[in-house]
């Protein structure tokens, strides 16, 4: 009877244990995975701003993914003029990116942000 | 019964608390095996990028010198580059901008160097169209795969392909080769020296009618360091320069009777009797004597009257050879009034830096010839 008793507290201890540490336990994991995956992505994004013109269509900035992984061009910025663009960027391919820009004049401040959020800048005089 | 001593059963707490401890022990390595492992990728992948990082660092090349040569249909643009850095690199995107930044071509190209390797890049071989006519400062930009670059600034003050530029159509950047052309007249049965001067010649029956000798020199200057050699195919040409009129006529001419005979050059061969090397910063001057130009006054299938060039060199027997209808230049003439023809002179040279050959133009001058109707007899 005694362990039987016994047994009983220990389940029970058990369970409420793991309930109320399974939240915890899962956001724990769910961080350490998400930023570990997500800077594992983000350290291996690398681009290049490689030349710019700004002309009065616009400005259009040639961008290189030189990094390890494909990316995903979200933002375009000249002179703190955004622009929010949808670039997908393959393994060691260049693309040449138009943002709207007015009244700007050089030297011209450019950056350029991933849907991961690494971003590159370059001051282009 | 006696002396056999039976071990105690476990009390069924001592069970369940040893399987609770168990699979607590389980859980937790199992959390810590996917938490490393998360960790593990995240390591591979900074170790990835580090070593990305480390040969991107290592990558160093320059553009040394660079040129904006007048090409068939368009420029070609040769740029020296070196490899300085201590990996190889792959040279994979090359921009051709406007200073003022507002034009901006890439070109793909696939350039592979190892370390201490030099190459020239010729941008014509990579991409098929350049602008027709390159006018101011180009900023010349090189890319590596890795991300790394390296420019320069080409000055192309150049005109079209039949430039009205004194200095010629070559434009140096860094050491360079630079050729200067003198002309000396020598010898003129006929005419004065037809360098930059207005000659007037008068239509006669068709045939030979005039020709003015010259010596054509020229002098080298190889500010490279590396000895420069120039070929024996260099070639004196010369390019008629029709006015808007004269373009206009030309094609009304072209509609009647074809355009086969409009080309635009005439030339012959510079006897050159062997390859002239130059050294690394030396100087040579090479005259050429005896320069022949002739004019030759043509009936063209009986209705158009016209004028054919030709340039040959009394040590060149082949070029002496001409047919009755020379492939040299047509250019249509009216006798009805005295008429200019404006010609440019043009010196090219094959020149070989490095194990490989480039072509240069070099603008010599301009003539301009008067051609008077047939009832102005000649002298």
């Amino acid at each position: 009877m005694g362990s039987l008793i016994t047994t009983m507290i220990v389940i029970s201890l058990f369970l409420v244990v793991y309930v109320t540490s399974l939240p915890a336990m899962e956001s724990f994991l769910g961080n350490v995975v998400f930023t570990t995956q997500k800077q594992s992505k983000t350290i291996q994004e690398d681009l290049v701003i490689e030349q710019v013109a700004v002309n009065s269509s616009g400005a259009f900035v040639w961008v290189a993914n030189v990094g390890l992984v494909p990316v995903t061009v979200t933002e375009v910025y000249v002179n703190g003029q955004g622009t929010a663009v949808n670039v997908p960027l393959g393994l060691s391919s260049t693309v040449v990116i138009k943002a709207s820009v007015s009244g700007v004049t050089p030297p011209y401040y450019v950056v350029v942000v991933t849907s991961d959020g690494y971003s590159t800048s370059v001051t282009w005089s | 019964m006696s002396g056999v001593r039976r071990r105690a059963r476990p009390a069924q707490s001592t069970v369940v608390g040893a399987m609770f401890f168990i699979v607590l022990v389980f859980f937790s390595l199992g959390i810590l095996y996917y938490v490393e492992n998360n960790y593990v990728l995240y390591g591979e992948a900074t170790q990835r990028a580090w070593q990305l990082q480390q040969q991107r660092n290592d990558q160093r090349f320059t553009v040394g010198e660079a040129y904006v040569l007048p090409a068939k249909g368009g420029y070609k643009t040769l740029f020296f580059v070196r490899n300085e850095g201590g990996t190889p690199i792959d040279i994979v995107n090359a921009y051709l901008c406007s200073v003022n930044g507002g034009k901006v071509s890439r070109y793909s190209t696939n350039l592979y160097l190892n370390p201490g390797q030099s190459e020239w890049v010729n941008l014509t071989d990579y991409n098929s169209s350049f602008p027709s006519v390159l006018n101011g400062d180009y900023n010349v930009s090189l890319w590596t795969s890795l991300g790394v670059g390296a420019s320069t600034i080409v000055v192309a003050t150049a005109l079209g392909a039949f430039g009205s530029s004194p200095e010629g159509n070559v434009y140096p950047v860094a050491g360079s080769l630079s050729v200067s052309a003198s002309k000396t007249a020598v010898g003129v049965p006929s005419w004065p020296p037809w360098w930059f001067r207005v000659l007037k010649v008068w239509w006669l029956q068709p045939g030979n009618f005039s020709l003015a000798e010259v010596n054509v020199s020229f002098t080298v200057v190889n500010n490279n360091p590396y000895p420069v050699m120039v070929y024996p195919n260099s070639s004196l040409l010369l390019y008629w320069i029709p006015t808007p009129s004269q373009l206009n006529q030309l094609a009304v001419d072209a509609s009647s009777y074809g355009s086969a005979f409009y080309s635009g050059v005439i030339g012959a061969a510079l006897p050159l009797n062997e390859t002239l090397v130059v050294n690394a910063g030396s100087v040579e001057t090479v005259t050429i004597p005896n320069y022949t130009i002739m004019l030759y006054s043509l009936t063209w299938y009986e209705t158009a009257w016209g004028l054919l060039l030709s340039v040959t060199n009394s040590a060149n027997s082949a070029s002496k050879t001409f047919g009755k209808y020379p492939a040299d230049i047509y250019v249509p003439i009216y006798p009805s009034t005295a008429t200019n023809y404006t010609f440019a002179s043009k010196l090219l040279l094959s020149y070989a830096l490095l194990g490989k050959t480039y072509d240069m133009y070099l603008n010599i001058g301009y003539s301009t010839v008067e051609i008077s109707p047939p009832s102005q007899s000649p002298q």
